[in-house]
């Protein structure tokens, strides 16, 4: 049987209002989408498109104005589900004179986890994010990557069902953000379901199974990456090069006669990102590190 | 599965823990803010000082070492508790941190409760330490004619040795100044309190029979309880608005509260809206008694008892609106 839908909003409406209560900014105009469990969805959109109100009304920090919205089974207010979602703001909220093993147990008692899961999971998480060097130095000293990459420790604290990353990878260097992605590809095939907004489309298209794609307020597309990217009037057949030129003409001569078109034909491109990890990484190991904490690799609690 | 509870109950209860958690932040982050420090500190150094510009008025020195040393413990708790409650929750709530807090299992009762339980400790540490000051200005200009230094170096000492003190750790650690300055200084104050308190006062040999007035305990105790209501109606207000008008409409509530007796008095008996005005308004005379009393003579239990519960009925009430409109607060930032 197919388990019900992480998050589940029909016909949402936000509009905020002004001081004398009329009517100022439409944000949310009637959308309907479903994230279903266990996947990795992308609420994409441009700036001002509705994506971060959406969030907070499914976090309960705004009122829809209209429409139903259910997440994980329960009204987003409901205070017991929130043990069950982690999430990652868009700025990196933290309390400033508070050390980054501070700022972790100040929310694993937010939490109520009883003090040695508490004490083990912040251990694990700061091993996680390479910062277990700087647990005793205070947050506000952070760069914005550092802050980010707190944040993103204690959004997973609970070890959460739902994960609810916003802009998740903004301000992070390539391998903080390869350890991103590969942080929310694990969550998923643990069963876990996470919701991202990201600017950087490379990054969403590396990581979600489903999209939807807002702008003023209106869902303009939803679906798969297959079936919303796809070109199903095109292939692509990719073989190794040939030694022989000419061995490469007679297959692009009986490509043409067999379709009665022009074949592009090029050399694929690999993406930059794994390019640039292997450079980095090759350096690293000649001893020409940055300074730079590599990150350990998913903390056990999460992988359990 | 747990049987489900209606929203109602779910929403307004989230636990000791987290409440314990977000009230100690507060009180923590009040007194880590500069502002805090150096109200407190000028507080302390101001009623510290008033020996030493008050002496020798004949006759009356020691009544206006008491009298204005409480004046400067409640005009700067005043501000203090404004401040610290209007910080703790309006900036909060622009800052995001308001938000990061809420979206984990806090209930908004618990949020909102602990921020002011959090900020009514950090005043109870400001009223500590300038009620000691005071204990201590008192006995340092009890006589007209002379000094008492042993009460009165310790806490000039006190007042200089606390920033000096944390600033040499801040150096050393990097840890937070305005805090350890703070803490060092009530930290001083009291042991000097209690150094005071152990010896006796060369003046009792000149027939000053005067140690340390303890009366003050009372009225020191009425006047944090008078903040107390200010930290209330801060944090109320601070759902909604900003911390400069959070200050000001503090400011004259309290002010109003002052007042209403001179103003409202008269028309209590023909004006419904003079009786509710004089409901509303906090009754700051009952807690300022410095007027009433005489001598050494200490404020009845029972008149404390019968203060400690008006403030709390009416810091609830103030609480209770200030929960409604917190509940019903859409957090954008």
């Amino acid at each position: 049987m197919e388990s019900p839908p992480a998050i589940q909003a029909t016909d949402l409406r936000k509009t905020f209002r002004d001081f004398w209560r009329r009517p100022r900014v439409e944000a949310v105009r009637g959308i309907s989408f479903a994230v279903p469990a266990g996947q990795v969805f992308g609420l994409l959109g441009p700036n001002g498109s509705g994506k971060s109100t959406t969030i907070k009304m499914i976090l309960g920090l705004l009122f829809p104005t209209a429409g139903r919205l259910e997440v994980l089974g329960d009204a987003p207010r409901a205070v017991a589900v929130k043990s069950r979602i982690g999430y990652l703001p868009e700025e990196s909220y933290l309390y400033p004179h508070l050390t980054a093993a501070e700022t972790l147990a100040f929310y694993a008692r937010l939490f109520r986890l009883p003090r040695a899961v508490a004490r083990d999971r912040i251990a694990q998480l700061l091993e996680m994010i390479g910062l277990a060097h700087a647990r005793n130095r205070p947050v506000g000293e952070f760069s914005k990557g550092m802050a980010r990459r707190i944040g993103l420790a204690q959004a997973l604290l609970n070890d959460p069902d739902l994960v609810i990353l916003d802009e998740p990878t903004a301000g992070l260097d390539p391998q903080g953000t390869r350890q991103v992605k590969d942080l929310i590809l694990a969550l998923a095939a643990r069963g876990k379901t996470v919701l991202l907004t990201s600017h950087l489309l490379a990054d969403v298209e590396d990581v979600c199974a489903q999209v939807a794609i807002l702008f003023n307020g209106r869902l303009l597309a939803q679906g798969t990456l297959d079936a919303l990217l796809a070109q199903k009037d095109k292939t692509t057949l990719t073989f190794p090069t040939p030694a022989d030129p000419a061995t490469l003409r007679q297959v692009l001569a009986a490509a043409r006669a067999a379709l009665g078109a022009e074949p592009d034909v090029d050399h694929p491109r690999q993406p930059l990102e794994p390019f640039f990890l292997h450079v980095v990484q090759t350096a690293a190991r000649d001893g020409a590190a940055s300074g730079a904490v590599p990150a350990a690799p998913l903390a056990p609690f999460l992988r359990d | 599965m747990h049987p489900r509870l209606p929203d109602a109950v779910l929403g307004g209860i989230s636990g000791v823990a987290p409440f314990r958690a977000i009230a100690r932040l507060a009180a923590l982050e009040a007194i880590r803010r500069p502002v805090f420090l150096l109200v407190a500190l000028s507080v302390v150094a101001g009623i510290v000082a008033l020996p030493l510009l008050l002496n020798y008025t004949l006759g009356d020195s020691a009544r206006m070492v008491r009298d204005s040393a409480l004046a400067l413990y409640f005009a700067g708790g005043l501000l203090l508790a404004a401040h610290a409650a209007g910080e703790a929750l309006a900036r909060e709530l622009r800052r995001g941190t308001a938000a990061a807090v809420l979206a984990k299992p806090v209930a908004r009762a618990t949020f909102f409760l602990a921020k002011a339980a959090g900020v009514g400790a950090a005043i109870f540490l400001y009223s500590l330490a300038a009620w000691a000051a005071t204990l201590l200005a008192v006995r340092a200009g009890a006589s007209d004619l002379r000094l008492d230094w042993t009460a009165e170096l310790p806490a000039l000492l006190a007042v200089v040795l606390a920033p000096a003190v944390a600033g040499a750790w801040n150096h050393r650690t990097g840890r937070p100044f305005a805090s350890a300055a703070f803490l060092l200084l009530l930290a001083f104050l009291l042991a000097a309190l209690g150094a005071a308190a152990a010896f006796q006062t060369p003046l009792d040999r000149l027939a000053f029979p005067h140690n340390l007035s303890w009366e003050l305990l009372e009225v020191g105790g009425l006047l944090f309880l008078c903040l107390g209501m200010a930290v209330a109606l801060a944090a109320a207000l601070a759902t909604r608005l900003s911390v400069t008008p959070v200050l000001l409409l503090c400011a004259g509530f309290f002010l109003g509260g002052l007042l209403g007796d001179f103003f409202l008095g008269p028309r209590l008996a023909d004006s419904f809206a003079a009786r509710l005005a004089y409901a509303a308004l906090p009754n700051v005379q009952a807690f300022w008694l410095l007027d009433a009393l005489d001598g050494a003579a200490h404020v009845p239990a029972d008149y404390v008892a019968a203060c400690a519960a008006y403030a709390a009925a009416w810091s609830a009430a103030v609480l209770a609106l200030g929960l409604a409109s917190f509940r019903t607060l859409e957090i954008a930032g």
